[in-house]
């Protein structure tokens, strides 16, 4: 032990683009132990190198690119993750990725990638093994994200290479741009393409030839093999076969499925029929496709045959039908996944985009919008054409795309007219993404409010009448080891991070023999570093009690129709949170016992308690 | 050529003569002494053979018309390549997820490291992901362009075999095989090729999507293994996504 840290590369790499230099920071046992990986690192280094009312767009935030200690360790569904300061909200930001990348920088070596600075002109990170350039990519500026990963892959002669890109709303810094990786992969929210761009930085490259190393391979190899037997057995039939698409018809049921920017949360049979994982199944389905070792593989590929974007193949997932897809009034997975590919191109955000286009949408079905401002786009909904080329505006922030490329909140705020209650926002002012936290049955809706990064669909934290901060710390953990909320086999049903026996399978990896407390304690520790960095950039419970109006008015349809939030809801699911956090329930500030109670005593004294 | 190789070769020759070893192993020990291919085919000329090699394909069946003249056996022995096992994969399963890498990498190397694998998955085009991987071709081209006899043919499963101390580095098999595509080991550089671990592949067994299948030599497909570019044209071809295409 004392010699190799397994699991781990050992080394994270740092690059700093104002000068070009590299750096090489180690990885040690203590810091191992104490932060884990992932989310978990990148909240160390970020609380430590972004001071309080650091420009995210500017030269001193910091992008992190993470991987923990089962990244490409042949565990199914291991992915990486994406650490800054976000330009969308002004507060922490994480987002995970899967495909190969993640465990590819594994094989290269690193345990992560550390960016700072900011290059004079556009360039790209070349990473091979232990060999690390920075070159020219002014000839790739400008490129949208199908093109660049090709282009890179013919100058580096190496088809093997992975690529992680930004498209031109990343260049034009929008801050709904993603980074995005085997053409429908990103990290997506919260802006880290446009950190990206701020720092001029178009792509990384990454290729590695080197092993991982467990403490226990034998050990290991029949845990792996015991997640990808439970992987296959009939109890994750469903999500095995249909992905994704599975929710859309529980989702449905249960009067979830956001509809046309969430004026409605239910489809009617006939309506939703075209929307069923057993539909899509049918007529669409071109492939499967899986991250690394995965043996769930719920990307769905499909391809659209018939009508004028005949030939467009994309991933048809349940993000992407609710909120491109009913969220901008479509019925046809063959209207929508034309915007959905164009989005991707362009890279944009997946949900944000989608939420922002059915914004606009709303606006310009109540006439707030006219087809003059929008310069002349005829935006009714499910209109394909002129959604295209709004996302095109908005990536190119070209007349009333330069208004949306900042997301919803600031779209409403610079459009004015009332429009503010139609951006359909949670927590920190972001995005709500595809289903509707209004209705009883929903049990991801706490994280709308919840989530440490603002609102998203990741981090629940228990019901609105039993608040759970525990279920917050397993996603913190899932996301430092890192590997994807998925794979465990009840799908996201029952997220639990004992079942498949993460904790195992990090023991024997590891060689570490933490027990249950103490790896719930790291998951603790992590999510109260990131709660204390965004109360060191200014933010207060107010910031994360707040959405849109739309949320306290009653579903008008569905099988749960009547279902609301109320604000009393909200107050007391926020004190029960917070008393059980241990912080203080009127503002949400850390107490510094309970942060002394997680070893971060620096951190109660960089806050002042 | 010493005269004590040269003793070993007579000795190779008179065991032959009495049968005591096939012709294939006669031509893997005069490989491993140092021969070219076609000097070992030359000196195992000189011994008679003790029966002639059956093919093993079933001859198709003469038609009724022709009439039965017996073909008059060949003057000099021609060497029959005998099919061998193959590994096969069906497309239309294949996830994509390297599983097959991973797994292959821990059998050979037991190691964690998927660039060990002598299978490779190119992830083409979202739902075009193709794998590499030796075919076992009838021919072996790569056993041929060798220079220093480096690549044998295993007896029981025909999959080539590789000595990295012999191997010189000089990528002639890569530039030889039908596919254009032979695994180098990263660091040592010599090449990997499938060995069918003994006809109880570990990517068999652990493909999630069971897309491959190893299969004796009497079902083993007649195909060339074909470079990557080809394969991923059949493969739109077959997705019928030409049409759509305006570049392949």
């Amino acid at each position: 032990m004392a010699d190799t840290l397994y699991g781990y590369q050992g080394k994270i790499l740092e690059v700093n683009l104002t000068d070009h230099t590299i750096n090489t920071i180690e990885v040690t046992p203590e810091m191992a132990k104490k932060w884990l990986g992932g989310v978990g690192f990148g909240a160390y280094f970020l609380w430590n190198r972004v001071k309080a009312g650091t420009d995210p767009l500017g030269p001193d935030n910091v992008l992190m690119l993470m991987t923990g200690p089962l990244t490409g360790t042949g565990a199914s569904g291991t992915r990486w993750q994406a650490i800054f300061k976000s330009p969308h909200t002004g507060a922490w930001a994480r987002s995970a990725q899967g495909g190969d990348i993640g465990p590819e920088l594994k094989y290269a070596g690193w345990d992560g990638i550390l960016i700072t600075g900011k290059s004079e002109t556009p360039v790209y990170l070349e990473i091979h093994n232990d060999r690390v350039r920075i070159r020219d990519a002014r000839h790739l500026w400008g490129l949208d994200t199908h093109e660049t990963p090709l282009k890179i892959e013919a100058e580096l002669k190496d088809r093997l290479v992975k690529v992680l890109c930004i498209g031109p709303a990343g260049e034009n810094l929008c801050t709904i741009a993603n980074m995005s990786t085997e053409f429908y992969r990103a990290f997506g929210r919260l802006g880290g393409g446009a950190v990206m761009g701020s720092k001029n930085l178009k792509a990384i490259a990454i290729r590695g030839t080197n092993g991982v190393k467990v403490a226990d391979l034998d050990k290991y190899w029949k845990l792996v093999q015991q997640q990808r037997a439970a992987l296959l057995s009939p109890d994750n039939y469903w999500f095995r076969r249909w992905g994704t698409q599975t929710y859309n018809e529980w989702l449905n049921d249960v009067t979830e499925l956001g509809y046309k920017n969430f004026q409605e949360a239910w489809l009617p049979p006939e309506k939703f029929r075209t929307f069923s994982g057993q539909y899509l199944e049918k007529t669409s389905q071109l492939s499967r496709r899986a991250c690394i070792g995965c043996a769930n593989r719920c990307s769905t590929m499909g391809i659209v045959r018939v009508g004028p974007y005949a030939g467009v193949v994309n991933e048809i997932d349940y993000e992407g039908i609710a909120n491109v897809g009913t969220g901008c009034g479509h019925y046809d997975y063959r209207t929508y996944m034309p915007v959905e590919t164009e989005i991707e191109k362009m890279g944009l955000d997946l949900i944000s985009t989608g939420k922002t286009i059915s914004f606009a949408s709303e606006l310009y079905q109540r006439g707030i919008l006219t087809k003059a401002d929008l310069g002349g786009l005829d935006l009714t909904w499910g209109n394909t054409d002129a959604q295209i080329e709004l996302v095109r505006m908005i990536a190119h922030r070209q007349g009333i795309g330069d208004v949306l490329a900042n997301g919803t909140l600031k779209a409403a705020q610079k459009i004015g007219k009332d429009s503010a209650k139609y951006a359909m926002t949670a927590a920190l002012g972001n995005e709500i993404s595809g289903s509707d936290p209004r209705s009883s049955a929903a049990f991801i809706n706490t994280a709308y409010f919840a989530g440490e990064r603002g609102s998203c669909h990741n981090a629940p934290a228990g019901t609105w009448d039993n608040p759970d901060p525990q279920r917050q710390d397993k996603m913190t953990l899932f996301d430092s080891l890192v590997v994807c909320l998925f794979v465990s086999v009840d799908g996201w049903g029952a997220v639990n991070p004992l079942s498949p026996d993460y904790l195992e399978m990090l023991n024997t990896a590891t060689g570490w023999n933490l027990s249950e407390a103490e790896f719930m304690k790291i998951g603790e520790r992590i999510a109260n570093l990131e709660h204390a960095f965004n109360i060191r950039e200014g933010f207060r419970r107010k910031d994360w009690e707040t959405c849109t109006p739309r949320m306290f008015e009653p579903l008008p349809s569905g099988p749960n129709q009547g279902d609301k939030l109320t604000p009393e809801m909200l107050k007391a699911f926020f004190d029960g949170l917070y008393q059980k956090r241990g912080w203080d329930v009127a503002t949400g500030v850390p107490t510094r016992a309970k942060l002394e109670e997680l070893d971060l005593k620096d951190v109660a004294d960089a806050l002042q308690l | 050529m010493s005269q004590e190789r040269n003793e070993r070769i007579v000795e190779l020759q008179e065991q032959l003569r009495q049968g005591k070893i096939s012709r294939r192993d006669f031509m893997r020990y005069a490989m491993l002494l140092g021969l070219t291919v076609g000097a070992a085919e030359a000196l195992a000329a000189c011994a008679p053979q003790p029966t002639p090699v059956p093919p093993t394909a079933v001859p198709p069946a003469a038609p009724p018309t022709a009439e039965a003249a017996p073909t008059p056996p060949p003057s000099t022995p021609e060497i029959v390549m005998e099919k061998g096992w193959q590994l096969v994969i069906d497309y239309d399963k294949c996830s994509g997820c390297r599983t097959c890498e991973i797994e292959c990498a821990k059998r050979h190397f037991n190691e964690i490291n998927p660039a060990l694998a002598a299978i490779r998955i190119y992830k083409v085009y979202p739902g075009i992901d193709i794998a590499m991987y030796c075919r076992n071709c009838n021919t072996r081209p790569c056993i041929d362009a060798c220079p220093v006899g480096a690549i044998t043919m295993d007896e029981k499963t025909g999959a080539n075999k590789v000595d990295p101390a012999l191997c010189t580095h000089c990528f002639k098999c890569e530039e030889a095989c039908h596919a254009q595509h032979v695994v180098f080991h990263p660091t040592e550089q010599y090449p990997i090729f499938c060995d069918l671990c003994d006809l109880d592949p570990a990517c068999v067994a652990a493909c999630p999507e069971k897309a491959l299948s190893v299969v004796p030599p009497v079902v083993a497909p007649d195909t060339w293994a074909e470079p990557l570019d080809e394969l991923i044209k059949e493969r739109k071809e077959k997705l019928g996504l030409f049409q759509y295409m305006t570049e392949a």
